[in-house]
């Protein structure tokens, strides 16, 4: 009886403890906040699209003779099983997932070589390839798309003669030039970067002494790669594997570029071409098929890797590296590296900067080299319809200065929304808590950028209760900019979070300390070194965004990324590409300066 | 272990799916994408509606509150009128289309000090996405909005009903033909013409007529854009779909052919035919008008391709050191691009916005700064009393289809889903 008494004492009494437990544990109450944030900022545009994808619209209405605004499965019908559903839907559909798988296996492959040359190998020049292995991520991909049809374009497309075929005779086929095998080679030359971060986050945070280990007990560098190793960097590679596949689905300027010329498209660029001919309803419907492609493959990834602590590896313990040589291969492997840097990730940089310098586009004369377009007085009338060069043109110094301004604050704000939420994907994962904010925050990276600040241009142009009116203010451009870029940055605070092994702050609860304490005195000054990682993540993509704040910023408060666009716009290709230089510089500037003050390394905000 | 998650996720999903349905039949349109309250009748009143911008005036005592303020309905007040009262406004806002609209403030701002014009150069689809959604929401940025009516939805859906203004001052139109300026305020004609290579091609054009792109020799040797791509490409081909051209393009195919036209099966005309069969031909499709351009003009090139691209283009041929030379094509070379003007209801500078208006169209007597900066190769004045830029071809020397805004606004979907299903 006594027993039982004890029992139903201790029961009710855990039972309120727990309750008081989650009632006053700040922890829960930042998660029903975010969650609560999250979805009115994610999930309300998501619900915004999915009901625009049911309404008919003004144009369409006349067609169908329905009534404009009424509900109506015309247009998922019109996408998934009419006439136009193989042209619409399957057949880009089926390109997509190509494109995807094959980069995402060859992006992986040539990361996580490149990865474990750099960590765990005795390779020269380490510092050298470590940055140039950073640059891809930095240019933009539509550089790189160009720089390989200068390379190889043949007749088909006219033009100028392809440098390969104006040196050595032979026409590039079209399979080579354009196309899907160009695509995937482009892509996976821009996305290697991702897994070559992820990898090489994860073989740091091995202890080489169980590598060791096993060369002790007689396995051969094969066996010890294939048995040791490579299990214990699996979880990054299928990490890298989600991203690699959800970026190569939702991207389009590539595909756009190289696909077009030989009519090969995919469901991004479809969806591209329905915005771009106003079929809203249209591309909303497509962007929702790639939102729950992607979030198929979250899902099995937190399947996959869900329950996994292994990542634990700040902790009490220390490890230790010993690099493993690379003997007579040495110099064969320094050399491909060499040229492929040089071919992969110098060439195009040096075409960008070349082309600014270039009075006549395309023109490679010595006598064809001219400063104008950066500080050109705006004399020579014919070019650039007489505008100064950028240095010159005071629209370029406003857009420098906004640029600065709103990549800062959001890269400060999102690291400080991203590493939250990352906290919280973290020390929930494989709770549903954990597991809701993770599918949320991954949904914006889908949500076509342009779509995305249209709706938020409505949300928040008139005042909802307590949420006044944005319009106009740069807090909205910023909020968008945050918003769009929490998957990367929840990324990288999640596993900035994970490495932080949950028994420090276990034991600090034991001594009596509370959440914030802990957080300040603990999880803080060892996630430093994650949080600059993960503001230079987003410093360095809003730095590259147009799409997403065109529809928000006023002409005072345009920037860079627009500058580039009314260049473009203008037809003076050289002056875009010269602000596109300016981008690239402040990019590795921050990013430079970053390495050398603030223990930053890009390679650590992504592991995860 | 499985269950329990599996659980959570039938959960999650669920809860998901019950937000999304009590949203969706909740939510009334008040985030909704497109001019979807105010264009609620379209449907039903275009046919018998009004045909021209005149028939939309009201009369006097059924103005709204803003047409009597600002005084949108009265075309002939003078530019000193305007500017008094323009200058009590301050400033207009102009979203704008092109780049050069950074100039044309710039001339604005020394003309008439004491206002001030802001430009935003942004592209179409921007453009609408983001002036309608501010219209929705009753912010009046945007004054003046220099666009093209590519595919009659301005005036089906902007100007009918009243969210557009088109301002036609009375002393301008008189140097307009009546047609051009029926649906809306013309600033300048464009047109998508065909080049060839003037290095390669010594002679002159190896084509002539719409018909010879369809022949054999040019297979997979005709660059253009996709016409699925962008709105002003889709216009572009649905205009050869009309009675006009089609009946032209039948004749002209005896003409070419010296036999008559046989359509194919779901060929409705001779313009689905032609277009059939420009596909059948496989175009290279580029990813911009420039890129167009470029490969058809190179110089040094054996065997260059021909070029469908924007006539504004040609005036890239003396920057770039082109061979470009636009071919006057039989029987016509499709609809005209024609940029317009429009004044945005409920704007805050409704004076200033009309004086800006004239001030591009190029003032009283045309010789205003305001239209200087569009009068150039590739682009052709509206008015009969600017000469157009030096080495153009007279526009009524080129064969240009009518532009028939309501034909296109009602076709534009048929017949890119027709362009769309011979990609199978």
């Amino acid at each position: 009886m006594r027993k039982v008494t004890t029992e139903n004492y201790s029961k009710s009494k855990r039972l309120k403890n727990q309750i008081k437990a989650v009632v006053t544990n700040p922890y829960n109450l930042i998660v029903l906040v975010a969650i609560i944030l999250l979805a009115y900022l994610i999930l309300l545009p998501l619900l915004d699209m999915i009901t625009t994808s049911f309404t008919l619209s003004a144009k369409d209405a006349r067609r169908i003779h329905g009534d404009v605004g009424q509900f109506t499965l015309y247009y998922w019908q019109r996408l998934l099983a009419s006439n136009l559903s193989k042209s619409l839907l399957y057949i880009p559909l089926r390109n997509s997932l190509l494109i995807a798988c094959c980069v995402s296996f060859f992006a992986i492959l040539l990361g996580s070589v490149l990865a474990w040359l750099m960590v765990r190998t005795d390779l020269p020049f380490k510092g050298f390839f470590s940055t140039a292995v950073i640059i891809p991520y930095m240019i933009p991909s539509w550089c790189k798309s160009q720089a390989w049809i200068t390379m190889f374009k043949n007749e088909r497309i006219g033009g100028a003669m392809g440098f390969v075929q104006g040196v050595t005779g032979w026409a590039p086929p079209d399979w080579l030039a354009y196309g899907p095998i160009a695509i995937v080679i482009v892509l996976t030359l821009h996305y290697y970067a991702y897994a070559y971060l992820l990898v090489s986050a994860a073989l740091n945070s091995i202890n080489s002494e169980l590598e060791e280990m096993g060369g002790v007990l007689g396995a051969g560098k094969a066996t010890i790669l294939r048995r040791i190793t490579f299990p214990l960097v699996l979880p990054a590679m299928l990490s890298a594997v989600i991203l690699t596949f959800s970026k190569s689905i939702g991207t389009f300027g590539v595909i756009n570029f190289l696909g077009s010329k030989v009519n090969f498209s995919t469901l991004s660029s479809m969806l591209y071409s329905n915005s771009k001919s106003q079929n809203t309803q249209m591309a909303f419907a497509m962007a929702i098929i790639m939102i729950a492609i992607a979030s198929i493959t979250v899902f099995v990834n937190q399947q996959l890797i869900g329950k996994r602590k292994s990542y634990a590896t700040i902790g009490g313990k220390g490890g230790r590296s010993t690099p493993i040589s690379l003997g007579k291969h040495k110099p064969i492997i320094t050399g491909i590296l060499l040229i492929f840097f040089a071919v992969g990730v110098i060439m195009p940089l040096v075409i960008l900067v070349a082309e600014t310098f270039m009075l006549q586009e395309g023109n490679w004369s010595l006598s064809n080299m001219t400063l104008y377009y950066w500080i050109g007085d705006g004399s020579k009338k014919d070019i650039m319809e007489g505008l100064p060069g950028i240095f010159r043109n005071p629209s370029f110094l406003n857009a420098l200065k906004n640029s600065l301004v709103l990549t800062f604050t959001t890269a400060i704000f999102g690291t400080i929304f991203g590493q939250t939420a990352g906290y919280i994907c973290a020390k929930g994962r494989g709770k549903v808590h954990g597991g809701i904010v993770e599918q949320l925050v991954f949904i914006p990276y889908l949500v076509p950028s342009i779509a995305f600040g249209a709706i938020y241009l409505s949300m928040f142009s008139v005042s909802h209760g307590p949420i006044p009116s944005l319009y106009g203010t740069f807090a909205l451009v910023v909020l968008v900019s945050v918003v769009k870029h929490l998957p990367f940055a929840s990324r990288s605070g999640t596993s900035n979070m994970l490495q932080i092994s949950g028994e420090l702050e276990e034991a600090a609860t034991i001594e009596g300390a509370g959440f914030f304490k802990r957080f300040i005195s603990i999880v803080f000054p060892l996630a430093k070194g994650g949080f600059i990682s993960g503001f230079m993540l987003i410093f360095v993509s809003i730095m590259k965004e147009l799409d997403l704040i065109i529809l928000i910023i006023t002409p005072k408060t345009a920037t860079l990324p627009y500058l580039a666009f009314q260049y473009q716009n203008g037809n003076s290709t050289q002056a875009s590409n010269a602000v596109a230089v300016v981008m690239f510089s402040i990019v590795f500037l921050v990013y430079a300066l970053a390495n050398i003050f603030g223990d930053a390394d890009l390679a650590k905000s992504m592991g995860g | 272990m499985f269950t329990k998650r599996r659980l959570l996720a039938a959960l999650m999903a669920a809860s998901m799916l019950a937000s999304l349905t009590a949203c969706g039949g909740g939510d009334d349109g008040s985030a909704d994408t497109g001019s979807a309250d105010a264009s609620a009748d379209a449907g039903q009143t275009a046919d018998a509606g009004p045909q021209t911008v005149a028939d939309l005036k009201p009369a006097e005592a059924d103005m709204t509150e803003w047409e009597t303020a600002s005084g949108i309905w009265n075309w002939d007040e003078t530019e000193d009128e305007l500017y008094e009262k323009a200058k009590e406004e301050g400033k207009v806002v102009l979203y704008s289309i092109s780049s050069r609209c950074t100039k044309i403030a710039d001339a604005f701002n020394e003309a008439y000090p004491g206002v001030t014009c802001e430009p935003f150069d942004i592209s179409t689809n921007e453009l609408l996405e983001k002036v309608t959604r501010e219209y929705d929401a009753d912010i009046h940025t945007a004054d003046v909005v220099h666009i093209k009516d590519q595919d009659g939805s301005l005036w089906e859906e902007y100007v009918k009903e009243g969210i557009f203004y088109c301002y036609q001052p009375t002393d301008i139109m008189s140097h307009i033909d009546p047609e051009l300026y029926a649906t809306a305020t013309p600033l300048y004609i464009e047109l998508t013409q065909l080049f060839y290579n003037t290095e390669a091609n010594p002679d002159g054009s190896p084509v002539t007529s719409l018909w010879d792109l369809t022949k054999p020799e040019w297979k997979g040797r005709i660059t253009m854009q996709n016409p699925i791509d962008n709105l002003s490409w889709s216009s572009w081909i649905t205009g050869f779909t009309s009675e006009e051209t089609a009946a032209a393009l039948e004749a002209e195919y005896k003409e070419v052919f010296g036999e008559d036209l046989v359509l194919s099966d779901g060929c409705e005309n001779a313009g689905y035919e032609f277009l059939k069969r420009l596909h059948d031909n496989e175009p290279v499709f580029c990813s911009s008008s420039d890129e167009c351009a470029e490969s058809v003009g190179t110089k040094g090139q054996a065997n260059p391709p021909i070029g469908f691209s924007a006539s504004s283009k040609l005036r890239k041929n003396k920057d770039n050191d082109w061979a470009l030379c636009p071919v006057n094509l039989t029987p016509n070379t499709g609809i005209p691009a024609i940029n317009t003007l429009y004044i945005v209801e409920g704007c805050e500078h409704p004076y200033a916005a009309k004086l800006l208006t004239r001030f591009m169209m190029g003032g009283t007597d045309g010789q205003s700064k305001g239209y200087s900066p569009f009068n150039t190769l590739g682009g052709w004045p509206v008015r009969d009393d600017i000469e157009p830029a030096e080495g153009s071809t007279p526009y009524s020397e080129i064969n240009v289809a009518s532009f028939d805004p309501t034909f296109i606004y009602e076709n534009i979907g048929i017949v890119t889903d027709f362009w769309t299903m011979l990609g199978q």
